[in-house]
């Protein structure tokens, strides 16, 4: 295998988020009757919550790794960190080979960055604009980034559509008008328009009938093999982890708990989480087994 | 939920007005939007449709009933009723219009700005809207009238300044909704500038709600403005306004001619629930309009 | 002995072009002790059956056909006995926790408040929910009793209005998309309470999700709607290698598995179609690999099938055929 560079790697990725309101752990505590003499006054609202801790992976060039978790995992906040809409704690991101610094940055270095990563979101219903036809909407991004005829940029729109599986008549018709799974394909549509090299899936198919989640996990795989693009996929359900990603590493409370091939992990986990978390995946055969008594969930 | 994507389903883009369908198919919308663009036309209109010059005071002809020449009939000085009313049109609507334009302008960049940028800017121009929202607005119009003298310019301006927290914290907090929804964030991670952002995405969004409270203020503006009139603050006599007239009408009432108070102060009342009822059509339609 | 008995429910919603159908001439019985799962992706109409069995319609609705609990028919119940219905013989527990409980309440006076309208001494009242917190699960009750919504987790939460569901000692529990809204390990976790506490008490329950696997692992049958159409009910365990609906078949082979990577996933052309959007002939036909001419004009009715009921001309010509894995394997050629 040609070693090359990754498309996207993170190193020792940290998010600390500061609470300025109480933590519910902090209400309960009121709640029980502690009362503001048994607390200390430093308490009341510097407490931070970590989001990410040291978080650390790659992405290799035309590869796929999922990033696997429940709520509460941290692996949304990664994402959004790697695109930019959030800003790390500490660590480093490196996108085609250039640093991604923490500092806040302009508007023409965000527009060079889009052409290296982009996202779709999970929910179909609003990561569209409801004022814009879906020309407008992928003719927006064309105009940005290159510079075409409007005769070349035209026929770049059709040609995105059609790539995404939809009927050139839906161009003219505002999201309103289209099914969930087909607002999902023109988010995909947009985010391909600037070229990028790696689309960054955010539970994309989460929001999705299961018929129509079969159909944009096959058109994902179909972009796969006709770009090129790596994807990055955030996901809480491991068979579609499973179907889609050749890399899994599994997040827990914001730290990974197992990494390593799809096949390996899910086939064969290490970890006691990652067990868990398959024996907790309904599938033909399987029962529902309690794995925990119900006030372990409540972790104030 | 799922959401009908039928093949002929071909809805151009309307990037202001609420879907043309809905809305004009509403009687209360079509009554009072005609009204209204009634009442516009007899302002601009005015010189040429009113039967006498408004500030023509016969002596011969007071206090009359209505007549051929003298359609709701003469008040208090012999002045033509149905000319003042016309002409008090103009200075009634216009004021209020300005009052709307500038109050909705300001209102709606510092509303988008501070949703945008957030923090410490959000935080300061939420401040200030407080504070400027303690002061009654005709409190601070009597202020500017005391210091720059009565007449349309000073009051207006007052009540301007009034206005603007009220549409600002509104439309900010429609703003901010929107700022926070996937697609805003995906503009940003496509590289928009952030002025193209609030200028192509935010404002056409947050647009429909800004007419709806646009045309709700209008009604609080006229009555406000009238209110300045009638305490003398405002435009002064001979100057018809609508306001006014309610004002120098009064000692008439007495007299047992009701009339000019009464038919300024119905014009009033009637030109406040058209846009009333109108801006509550607008927001009901808005709401069901909503993806 | 039927606890619930749907015959012919056929529900219209007002539109703007006119009353639009969203259930058409659903029948469908659950016997005592039962558990029914009423699968269906978005739009199916199952969540609107569950509803009609507990008469929580939309305002305006037109309901034809006949819902009978117990003896009693649901439909034409009046306010009184519906609300003793809703009181005594069923219970239902909804998709989101949060949004089905008074936030600004603790959860004790929540629990309590059914069983005090009942009539029963408020200690008594305090006593049995005592006892069902523990039997869900939950530890420290008398602390969670006094705790109100916002402190407590979704798991949790879940856990707790299924102890109000089961307060009220219902025939019938009516579950909409309960774990939905949760972390799969949680799922697991509530599933099992869910399930030991109904089979304990003998409870009765339809099962509404979009979730197949998961609706064969806790029900006894599985009742399969498409665009409003019961399209097929049959016992759990054969769903997977010989449905008997086409769709159900499809459904089950579009999903993704764990156990291994297909090449390409069974994927059902087209979309899910709304209710008032089915023409004449079966409802599935636009979508199904296996329809004829036939198919398009006439519409099938549910009818009986070995130990299973199913709306399909073809039912008997494709069996063997549909079987999830065998599709599965189909798509590589």
């Amino acid at each position: 295998m040609v070693d090359a560079a990754p498309v996207l790697e993170v190193i020792g990725l940290t998010k600390d988020f500061a609470m300025r309101r109480d933590s519910r752990a902090q209400r309960a505590e009121r709640q029980a009757g502690i009362g503001l003499l048994g607390r200390r006054l430093a308490s009341k609202s510097t407490s931070t919550v970590t989001a990410v801790d040291d978080v650390s992976f790659a992405v290799l060039p035309g590869r796929s790794l999922a990033i696997v978790g429940e709520s509460g995992s941290g692996k949304t906040t990664v994402a959004r960190m790697i695109v930019g809409l959030e800003r790390p704690t500490t660590g480093r991101i490196i996108v085609s080979e250039r640093e991604r610094s923490g500092r806040h940055v302009g508007s023409r270095e965000r527009k060079r960055r889009a052409r290296e990563a982009q996202i779709i979101f999970q929910d179909p219903y609003s990561s569209l604009d409801p004022r814009m036809t879906i020309r407008r909407c992928i003719a927006e991004v064309l105009k940005l980034h290159f510079d075409q005829s409007e005769q070349e940029r035209n026929d770049r729109i059709d040609q995105l559509i059609d790539q995404v599986g939809l009927d050139l008549r839906h161009g003219d018709v505002l999201p309103r008008a289209l099914s969930g799974g087909q607002r999902q394909r023109v988010a995909i549509a947009r985010a391909l328009a600037s070229e990028p090299r790696v689309l960054i899936c955010d539970e994309a198919v989460a929001s999705l009938d299961v018929s129509i989640q079969a159909q944009v996990l096959n058109l994902l795989s179909d972009i796969r093999d006709q770009t090129g693009v790596s994807y990055l996929f955030i996901s809480h359900d491991l068979a579609v982890v499973r179907q889609v990603s050749d890399d899994v590493i599994v997040m827990r409370s914001g730290r990974v708990v197992e990494r390593g091939p799809t096949e390996v992990v899910l086939q064969t986990p290490e970890k006691p989480y990652t067990k868990r978390l398959l024996a907790a995946i309904p599938r033909e055969g399987w029962r529902p087994t309690a794995s925990r008594d119900a006030d372990l969930e409540d972790e104030n | 939920m799922t959401i009908v994507a039928t093949p002929a389903a071909t809805r151009t883009a309307r990037r202001w007005l609420p879907s043309r369908s809905s809305v004009l198919r509403d009687p209360v919308v079509v009554v009072t939007s005609l009204f209204i663009f009634l009442l516009v036309c007899v302002a601009v209109f005015a010189p040429w449709i009113a039967p006498h010059d408004p500030n023509y005071a016969n002596i011969l002809a007071v206090n009359q009933g209505p007549s051929a020449a003298h359609w709701l009939g003469t008040d208090s000085f012999g002045q033509d009723l149905a000319s003042r009313l016309f002409y008090g049109a103009r200075l009634s609507l216009l004021g209020p219009a300005l009052i709307i334009v500038i109050a909705t302008t300001l209102g709606t960049v510092l509303a988008i700005a501070a949703a945008w940028f957030g923090g410490a800017f959000d935080q300061a121009v939420s401040r200030v809207a407080d504070i400027l929202f303690a002061f009654p607005g005709l409190i601070l119009a009597m202020l500017a009238v005391a210091m720059f003298g009565p007449g349309l310019i000073a009051p207006v301006i007052a009540l301007s300044i009034s206005y603007t927290p009220y549409l600002m914290r509104v439309i900010r907090s429609e703003a901010v909704r929107q700022r926070n929804l996937p697609y805003v964030a995906a503009c940003y991670v496509e590289g928009l500038p952030a002025r193209t952002i609030c200028r192509r995405h935010l404002l056409p969004n947050v647009a429909p709600l800004l007419l709806v409270q646009a045309t709700l203020s209008f009604g609080y503006a006229l009555v406000d403005l009238a209110a300045v009139s009638y305490l003398g603050l405002g435009v002064q006599p001979p100057t018809a306004e609508w306001g006014l007239m309610v004002s120098t009408g009064q000692s008439s009432i007495l007299a047992g001619y009701p009339e000019q108070s009464l038919y300024a102060g119905a014009m009033i009342i009637l030109t406040v629930v058209a846009f009333n009822l109108l801006g509550d059509r607008l927001a009901i339609r808005r709401g069901v309009d909503r993806v | 002995m039927n606890v619930l008995s749907i015959d012919g429910l056929s529900v219209d919603l007002p539109g703007p072009e006119g009353p639009r159908r969203v259930l058409y001439d659903v029948t469908l019985d659950v016997a005592e002790g039962e558990a029914v799962g009423l699968a269906g992706e978005s739009g199916a109409g199952k969540s609107m059956t569950a509803r009609a069995v507990i008469r929580l319609l939309p305002r305006g609705a037109v309901t034809s056909g006949d819902i009978v609990v117990n003896g009693a028919s649901v439909l034409a119940m009046g306010t009184v006995a519906l609300r003793n219905y809703r009181m005594r013989d069923v219970a239902m527990i909804f998709q989101d926790p949060r949004a089905a409980i008074n936030p600004v309440r603790r959860i004790g006076d929540f629990l309590v408040e059914a069983l005090v309208e009942r009539g029963d001494p408020e200690a008594k009242a305090l006593e049995i929910v005592t006892g069902l917190l523990e039997s869900v699960g939950i530890k420290d009750v008398s602390r969670r009793l006094r705790q109100y919504p916002h402190e407590l987790s979704g798991g949790l939460l879940q856990r707790v209005m299924i102890a109000a569901a089961l307060a009220i000692e219902p025939k019938l529990l009516l579950a909409d998309e309960p774990t939905t809204a949760l972390d799969v390990t949680t799922q697991s976790d509530v599933m099992v309470n869910l399930d030991t506490q109904r089979r304990e008490r003998g409870l009765a329950m339809i099962f509404v999700t979009h979730d197949l696997e998961l609706a064969s692992a806790v029900c006894d049958r599985i009742a399969v709607m498409y665009a409003g159409f019961l399209v097929e009910d049959s016992p759990a365990e054969g769903l997977h290698h010989a449905a008997l609906h086409p769709y159900t078949a499809a459904l089950l082979a579009s999903r993704p598995s764990v156990a291994a990577r297909e090449r390409r996933l069974v994927a059902i052309p087209g979309r899910p179609l709304s209710p008032f959007e089915v023409g004449e002939g079966c409802s599935f036909a636009p979508r199904c690999p296996f329809a004829q001419d036939r198919c398009r004009v006439e519409r099938p009715i549910l009818r009986k099938v070995g130990v299973g009921r199913v709306a399909c001309h073809r039912t008997e010509e494709l069996q063997g055929q549909l079987d999830a894995d065998q599709m599965r394997a189909n798509v590589h050629g």
